[in-house]
């Protein structure tokens, strides 16, 4: 096994160590068929859902078979992964809890000035992450409301279609 | 040589306690340059508990780098300013105290 060493700096803006979802998508449009195969890696690896059309459109019109093929297996996963409701958006939520809003931040500070909390003991600590994990889920509730998921599934299916399908010729 | 080229060496190295020891350092490192690398040993290592290891190890980095980047965009220009001026207040309050 030999790996090459990553490239995503080389297409990140000068001096910012940062990636996302535009840097891989215009990483997929790359002049060199192996930034466009790693990039589709990348994008199965940490299952962009957003970057599903995209894939999809590098299968179905990519010069260079390998890339296809690569493509092929990269919008599998990705499909999979939004079947089963993954997003990047939602994971981010989860990994990172939202700071309370600021009605739920005055309650909170209320509560912990109370002169019988000392946040030490083990029922103050449940009492904390008890209202951690409300708040998480009243976030979680009010993002569902704002954005309801699957409305674009119609097209995402007819995408998921091709991807199961047989790769298409193979000229390179 | 960085310390990121040299554990992406290592994700070659034939012992998968070697090539999961090089994961677990490339996800402190945190640097979203060895994503690639770490996507190859999530497409093609013959471990699968090490492609489930590099998978996560990959997302990690990613939304941490997600998080960075909106967190230098989120704050507008008259944001910063107001950030500033209240900066701004509590330095000349605590220098009129001393």
């Amino acid at each position: 096994m030999n790996y090459n060493t990553g490239r995503i700096a080389d297409h990140a803006p000068e001096g910012v160590l940062s990636v996302d979802l535009q840097i891989l998508l215009q990483r997929l449009q790359d002049a060199d068929p192996a930034v466009r195969s790693e990039t589709l890696l990348i994008l199965a690896m940490v299952e962009e859902t957003q970057a599903l059309q995209a894939v999809a459109h590098v299968f179905k019109t990519d010069p260079n078979a390998h890339v296809r093929r690569v493509a092929q297996w990269a919008g599998r996963l990705l499909w999979q992964a939004h079947q089963r409701g993954h997003s990047t958006e939602q994971a981010l939520r989860q990994q990172y809890a939202a700071p309370p809003k600021p009605e739920h931040e005055e309650m909170l500070i209320a509560e912990v000035s109370s002169p019988i909390f000392t946040g030490k003991s083990k029922l103050d600590q449940k009492f904390l992450l008890e209202r951690e994990l409300q708040a998480q889920q009243r976030e979680l509730l009010d993002a569902l409301r704002e954005k309801p998921t699957d409305t674009n599934d119609v097209s995402l299916s007819d995408l998921a279609g091709s991807l199961l399908q047989d790769a298409p010729g193979s000229e390179t | 040589m960085t310390s990121s080229e040299i554990w992406i060496r290592r994700l070659g190295d034939p012992d998968p306690q070697a090539r999961r020891e090089a994961i677990r350092q490339l996800e402190m490192i945190g640097d979203p340059a060895v994503l690639g690398p770490l996507a190859a040993v999530f497409a093609t290592d013959p471990d699968p508990s090490l492609r489930i290891f590099a998978q996560q190890a990959g997302k990690s980095i990613y939304y941490a780098a997600i998080r960075r980047a909106s967190e230098t965009h989120q704050a507008s220009a008259d944001e910063r300013q107001k950030a500033a001026d209240i900066l701004a207040q509590a330095q000349a309050r605590k220098q009129k105290r001393r």
